[in-house]
């Protein structure tokens, strides 16, 4: 006589302190056999309650929390706050303080895709590309810490321009390291690209359609392998950033992770151009505002001037008010559209900064 | 504000359903909105205040919906493709309760704005909610996905709950958190610190000595203001 018995699915805790989930996620997966039916995932444990700390600071005391939201794309969300500023106050910003941010916006899209490419390819089983980035990622954590002082968290972009000049060797730099890092992308993607067991683990995998895609709410990288042209860098939000420069977006067809692989090189390919088009574009000038109500007056002018030196007093205790309305605005940063909410409320302080993380749409899937 | 007919609006709506290609305006949704009576207010100053990258065929608003009517607001976006291919980019909310010191109206303690972005159009609409704590407001998980993280995250940060939402779980927070930390009336420090205790050996939760009551300082400068030039439209 045949008994029939009831098997029940095997509950399994993955992380928070597993080597692939960085002590920040934890899943609780429902297993049958090896196939996992169901994740539930716990994803609050690096919470650090940034919009909370950002309505008590200042706009310019919020700056640097940015940096420390993603810090593989930290220049990406430092621009995008103070962009957002920028719009709602209305300010311009000089030619040359464009140019600067488009360029190192792009750097900050390699040092992030590099990170992305070649951890993946670590953890489907290649390590050689990872060493190989890393050095590349220290060359362009060199050219941050040139320009601000800090190898990740720059505090560079502020509302109004940047919080100085690049000098001329560090742009000749970048310059020759663009030479030399595109054939270090060709070697990255040579080993790769037509690698056999590299496409069984990737061919196919993690399909999205286009629609599950929107519902999803996915944007970036994600969105555009589906098929979908959209990029914030070619609309009319980030028209006076990027309206100097060709951009070519590459549009993925399948929706799997080769997909998305082989557009993530791509994307660098496309920043290297970018970046050498500003470069070669950059003019002369100023690289911050002069609305001296919002940008602090520059040291010399201080000792010359009694205006400056209550201008600076004032910026600096309590900062700029901004009146009461709303605002989003978002920017492509690398992994998606990052984007900030602003409420403000006639004061110094925003009175609700909402951040919207890439990640949080896409781990949901 | 031009002034249309109801007449001359279904029959958008009949040709907007037929065929896709009719071009987008920017009133086309608040004319709709309004023929239906879900939309009680378009918030014209702020978008024009605030929007100064606004071009041609681009709808960049905000208007205020009834918060019983969210639900069919979103499901008329969607379904009819009055605003094109519709995407959720953010629920986000606000709590309003220090805003002009204190609310006197609680029936506006928090609002909710729901962010979309047409991707087809390049224009994004911002739907405003304002209801009272307590409130019973509708999930639209239904229709969006991603949704379903976003109303989880405010239901913690707020404590603003959502009716037809099938995992309403604290999503941010500590296990076994109490509170919920965006309110305005949370403070900063929060109400207990992690600690660890020398004698018992172990790490644990300890309560916080609040030095004074909950307070609202206005922080308004007297300086002289900005002068806003580039608001023009």
């Amino acid at each position: 006589m045949l008994k029939f018995k009831e098997v029940k699915n095997f509950l399994l805790n993955f992380g928070p302190q597993h080597p692939a989930a960085h002590g920040v996620l934890r899943l609780i997966l429902e297993t049958d056999g090896e196939v996992i039916k169901k994740a539930d995932s716990h994803i609050g444990l690096l919470h650090r309650g940034t919009e909370k700390l950002l309505e008590n600071k200042i706009y310019t005391q919020g700056l640097p929390y940015f940096d420390r939201l993603d810090y593989v794309s930290m220049m990406a969300q430092e621009l995008t706050f103070s962009m957002s500023i920028e719009k709602v106050l209305g300010i311009t910003i000089p030619k040359r303080a464009l140019h600067l941010r488009v360029v190192f916006l792009e750097l900050t899209r390699i040092l992030n895709h590099l990170l992305a490419l070649t951890t993946h390819a670590l953890d489907v089983g290649a390590m050689t590309p990872f060493l190989w980035a890393f050095e590349e990622r220290e060359k362009l954590m060199e050219f941050y810490e040139r320009v601000s002082g800090a190898r990740l968290h720059a505090n560079f972009i502020r509302p109004g321009g940047l919080a100085w000049d690049c000098n001329s060797s560090l742009l000749y730099d970048i310059f020759n390291w663009l030479n030399n890092f595109e054939t270090h992308i060709f070697e990255l993607e040579n080993v790769l690209i037509h690698n056999r067991i590299f496409k069984q683990r990737l061919v196919n995998i993690g399909v999205m359609s286009a629609f599950k895609a929107f519902n999803w709410g996915y944007t970036g990288v994600m969105l555009r392998s589906t098929g979908i042209k959209w990029d914030l860098r070619k609309t009319g939000f980030l028209n006076d950033l990027y309206k100097d420069f060709l951009v070519k977006i590459p549009i993925g067809l399948r929706g799997d992770c080769y997909d998305r692989f082989l557009m993530r090189i791509q994307e660098m390919y496309e920043s290297c151009f970018i970046i050498r088009n500003a470069l070669e574009l950059l003019p002369e000038g100023n690289v911050m505002s002069t609305n001296s109500k919002i940008i602090v007056p520059p040291r010399r002018n201080m000792r010359m001037d009694m205006e400056a030196l209550i201008h600076h007093f004032k910026l600096c205790s309590e900062g700029y008010d901004i009146f009461k309305g709303q605002s989003y605005f978002a920017l492509e940063a690398p992994k998606g559209e990052f984007g900030v909410f602003l409420a403000t409320s006639n004061s110094n302080k925003p009175y609700r900064c909402y951040i919207r993380a890439l990640v949080f749409f896409i781990y949901k899937v | 504000m031009i002034i249309l007919n109801k007449d001359h609006i279904l029959n958008i709506i009949k040709k907007k359903s037929e065929n896709q290609l009719i071009t987008f305006n920017k009133y086309k949704v608040l004319f709709i909105l309004d023929l239906i009576g879900l939309c009680s207010d378009v918030v014209e100053s702020v978008d024009l205040q605030f929007d100064t990258a606004v071009t041609e065929g681009n709808l960049n608003c905000s208007i205020v919906v009834n918060p019983a009517d969210i639900f069919y607001t979103v499901l008329m976006l969607t379904s009819t493709n009055i605003f094109g291919e519709c995407n959720l980019i953010a629920i986000t909310c606000t709590d309003n309760l220090v805003q002009d010191k204190f609310v006197k109206d609680l029936d506006k303690r928090f609002t909710l704005t729901y962010i979309f972005l047409d991707v087809k159009n390049n224009s994004r609409l911002n739907i405003n909610v304002n209801f009272s704590e307590g409130y019973m407001i509708q999930s639209i998980t239904s229709l969006f996905k991603s949704a379903n993280w976003l109303e989880r995250e405010i239901f913690d940060l707020f404590g603003i709950f959502f009716a037809g939402h099938k995992d309403l779980r604290r999503i941010l927070t500590d296990y076994g958190f109490q509170g919920n930390p965006l309110k305005k009336d949370f403070p900063l420090t929060g109400y207990l610190e992690l600690r660890y205790d020398e004698y018992k050996k172990y790490v644990g939760y300890k309560n916080i000595d609040l030095m004074q009551e909950f307070r609202v300082f206005n922080t308004e400068s007297p300086w002289e203001k900005l002068e806003i030039v580039s608001f023009t439209l």
